[in-house]
């Protein structure tokens, strides 16, 4: 592999003899926290945390080498990135890439379909890096058929046995078994109206993928399968207005840390369909997830070695308040619905005023599996035994979350706009079990209706300097958990500058604490820095409907975003 | 060309492959010469914990066997709850306070602290790099095995005998206590001996999944040091032969070694001395022995 890095950077330094030296581009974050104590929120006082990367992108004709740098020093308990802990380059890569044939080796991401049964990502937020670190090859026999083979292993944070700061990715590796932790893939993409259906005015894109993994048997007790493949097919079908979308995937057994070591098979479906016009839309889908974690490692936890990826079925929420008790996919057994409605009444009418009103409505529900017990000896999802039946079509007994959204925006003149919100969630955290609890309190059913305002106010002002003001009242009223909160938010934009203020106030919380904080920032171009003191406070970050449990802190961040 | 793509077939068959497994899954017994000690830190209020035990009660040990004796385990396995979990906190449903100083100090050498999401377990104190002895469940069973067998999955030789002594005052509820070791191969470096005491049966709240088990049975729980939590040196060079004895400890079962221990106590029966010697340097344990109190 590193012949090969050489080989390539020696070709392309005999072209750039020439008058085409390529192009670099790349893009650099650093973040710098400080944590002190505070007994209120439960922070705790750590060293402080420093965490950053920059990739480098160089494009040369056809091909393109990059490579990022990582590094995390004191990343705090609990704070799912301590494995993160060193620095090092983890992901590097060279591509070649022509109109037939993409041949990268190295390090990349890819994504087949919805990712019911592949996508690597990268998010450093959530401590994602699943890249694959291998050979891929996409190549495109005539325009309407894609084809993508790849295969790899996928980075696991660093090598743990070295102790060392300077850290080599972590790879799975078995000294009497090389293929150990190798994931391969194929998938195919067909258009349809590329290839036989030219003249149709109905589109229909239809595709499959098969994923296997390869892990040794190391386990004593059980026998376990070294090769666990999955495949998924899908189609989509679009006409005018409309469009549906199947994505069906099945994955044989694989017992594994996720399912107790059970040896059903598992099973994904997502159905969408879509309606669009002028000032309407709507999205409805159903999905139904059993036994559909997939990872390159079977004693994988939380983000590590994960192949697949659950779409989430619920709104992608960003107000604070809205974020408190967020859903996160169930690999093991879930089974949903979402309907998203768009309307626009038009402008200059009685109700929309004289800019129009923005109406849009979701509702999102999911309830587990239905399970029994394969027989009467045997308990559900026992270990070493095939878990349960499961009625493909039957709900299961708990419903495990529901969210209504209702929004409402109004632009009131050309200065200012609102923005109404009310949503309410039933969390049913006495199954999910991810909200911190307080000492004597169990994990409940968790119903909360949450009121948001938001206003976006344009300053005017002479000259070319910009002013606005973004302020948000929010309130979220529970009986259960920590009780209400209220949440207030000021920003002010001047030109590049922002500064903002807000505040979380738990006050159903027997403490009643405040999470407060300042921030200022710069912004120029693709550069940004920003400045932020205050408190955070302890519970899930989410994105995606993938999570990580933060910990409470206290303290500074620095943030140093650029772009080139 | 015909051949090419039989091969190239068997390469993609092989490549995209999938292994169904059809019952039974287990394995079979696996006879061993050690015996090895899995420190499981566990909680009252943990609700994957009973799960954890399970896993070591209904497949390790029956699977890891004295290959003396199969009715034996090769595994000793001892309950710890680490006071820097908010989940070992006692509150109204959760009563019973099973922490002890002793533990937390074992604890703090495995590095628990608030954020350590429970259970976790400790194989003979293995480390996984970067200081860290803890290992999540679904580990332990290959750590075991590492430990018992070797690559060609032969039993490894036992280096020592510990020989643990017991004489009980069940009047007074006093131990007195003394142990044996008996090298039976080199052992390079210095070691030292730990022994405690771990008790049965213990009827209490316990959370299983989603439900809180009133009359849970908590069984090898930590309950008291005997020669301080990290034990004593052994004061000779484990050579093939040689033999060393601790001294004599007493330990009474009264409030002053566990404050459970009240005069209404009274669960002398279900009462074991563990011994364990492990490499001061490595911290890697070599050796482990279970005794009843009561004379078998």
């Amino acid at each position: 592999m590193r012949i090969v890095s050489y080989i390539i950077i020696l070709i392309i330094s005999l072209q750039v003899n020439g008058q085409d030296y390529g192009s670099i581009s790349g893009n650099l974050q650093n973040n710098y926290q400080t944590f002190q104590e505070d007994i209120k929120i439960g922070a705790e006082d750590y060293p402080r945390y420093t965490s950053g990367y920059l990739n480098l992108i160089y494009n040369y004709k056809n091909i393109t080498i990059g490579t990022r740098l990582e590094m995390h020093h004191n990343a705090p308990p609990g704070s799912g990135l301590e494995q993160y802990e060193g620095a090092g380059i983890p992901y590097r890569f060279i591509q070649y890439k022509s109109k037939i044939v993409d041949i990268t080796a190295g390090n990349f991401y890819d994504e087949f379909g919805n990712g019911l049964i592949f996508k690597t990502y990268f998010d450093p937020s959530l401590g994602v890096d699943n890249s694959m670190n291998g050979l891929r090859l996409k190549f495109t026999p005539f325009q309407g058929l894609y084809i993508t083979a790849l295969s790899g292993k996928q980075r696991n944070a660093w090598d743990t046995n070295n102790n060392n700061f300077i850290k080599k990715p972590g790879y799975m590796s078995d000294e009497n078994n090389r293929l150990h932790g190798l994931v391969s893939a194929f998938n195919a993409d067909l258009s349809l109206n590329e290839v036989l259906l030219k003249q149709w005015n109905t589109y229909i894109n239809i595709g499959a993928s098969f994923v296997t993994k390869n892990e040794s048997d190391n386990n004593p007790v059980y026998y376990v399968p070294e090769n666990v493949g999955a495949f998924n097919s899908r189609i989509n079908i679009s006409k005018g207005n409309m469009a549906i979308n199947i994505d069906y995937a099945t994955k044989i057994n694989d017992p594994s840390s996720d399912n107790n070591f059970t040896y059903n098979k598992g099973n994904g479906l997502i159905a969408t369909t879509t309606y669009s016009q002028k000032g309407l839309g709507v999205s409805a889908g159903i999905k139904r997830i059993q036994n559909m974690s997939f990872r390159s490692n079977r004693k994988g936890q939380f983000q590590e070695f994960n192949i697949n990826y659950i779409t989430p079925f619920t709104k992608q929420q960003a107000y604070s308040l809205a974020t408190i008790y967020p859903y996160t996919s169930q690999p093991n057994g879930e089974m949903g619905s979402q309907i998203d409605i768009y309307y626009k009444i038009p402008k200059k009418t009685k109700l929309g005023g004289k800019y129009g009103t923005d109406i849009s409505l979701n509702f999102s529900n999911s309830f587990e599996i239905h399970k029994t017990a394969i027989d009467s000896t045997t308990d559900l999802d026992q270990r070493g035994t095939l878990g349960y039946n499961s009625n493909f079509f039957k709900i299961g007994e708990n419903k495990l979350f529901q969210e209504i959204n209702l929004e409402i925006s109004r632009k009131i003149n050309r200065n200012l706009k609102f923005i109404g919100t009310y949503i309410h969630v039933i969390n049913n955290d006495k199954i999910l079990v991810s909200q911190p609890i307080l000492k004597n309190q169990e994990h409940e059913i968790i119903n909360a209706n949450i009121f948001i305002l938001e206003s976006l106010i344009k300053i005017p002002s002479k000259g070319s300097i910009k002013k606005s003001m973004r302020t948000e009242i929010q309130h979220l009223h529970t009986k259960q958990h920590f009780g209400n909160w209220a949440m207030g938010l000021i920003e002010y934009k001047i030109s590049k500058w922002f500064f903002s203020f807000q505040d979380m106030y738990n006050y159903g919380h027997p403490e009643k604490p405040h999470y407060y904080s300042i921030s200022s920032g710069y912004n120029k171009g693709t550069n940004r820095f920003a400045l932020t003191y205050g408190k955070q406070r302890k519970g899930l970050f989410c994105v995606g409907g993938v999570c990580r449990e933060v910990p409470a802190s206290n303290g500074f961040a620095i943030s140093i975003t650029s772009s080139f | 060309m015909k051949k090419l793509n039989i091969y190239i077939g068997i390469i993609l068959l092989s490549w995209l492959s999938c292994d169904k497994i059809e019952a039974p899954y287990t394995t079979g017994m696996i006879a061993a010469e050690k015996t090895i000690l899995i420190e499981k830190f566990t909680a009252h209020e943990c609700q994957n914990c009973p799960e954890a035990s399970r896993i070591i009660e209904d497949e390790l040990k029956p699977t890891f066997v004295n290959s003396n004796d199969i009715s034996k385990s090769a595994i000793i396995t001892v309950a710890l709850h680490p006071g820097q979990s908010n989940l070992t906190n006692t509150s109204k449903n959760y009563y019973y306070d099973f922490t002890t100083e002793s533990s937390n100090q074992i604890s703090d050498y495995f590095g628990i602290s608030l954020a350590t999401a429970l259970p976790k377990g400790g194989v003979n104190r293995i480390e996984q790099g970067n200081g860290n002895r803890l290992w999540n469940r679904d580990t332990w069973s290959e750590l075991v095995e590492n430990q018992l067998l070797d690559a060609n999955s032969n039993p490894i030789e036992k280096n020592i005998d510990i020989t643990i002594n017991t004489s009980l005052n069940p009047i007074t509820k006093t131990l007195v206590v003394s142990a044996v070791i008996n090298t039976l191969n080199n052992l390079e470096g210095n070691y030292y001996l730990a022994l405690f005491i771990m008790e049965d049966s213990i009827i209490a709240p316990q959370k299983d999944g989603l439900e809180r088990i009133e009359n849970y049975r908590h069984d090898h729980v930590y309950r008291c040091a005997i020669n301080e939590w990290n034990g004593e040196p052994i004061t000779i060079d484990l050579q093939q032969g040689t033999e060393w004895s601790t001294e004599q400890k007493t330990i009474v079962f009264n409030t002053e070694y566990n404050s459970n221990w009240s005069d209404d106590w009274n669960n002398l029966n279900n009462c074991h001395v563990v011994g364990y010697v492990y490499n001061s340097e490595t911290g890697i344990i070599e050796e482990a022995v279970q005794k009843p109190i009561y004379n078998e």
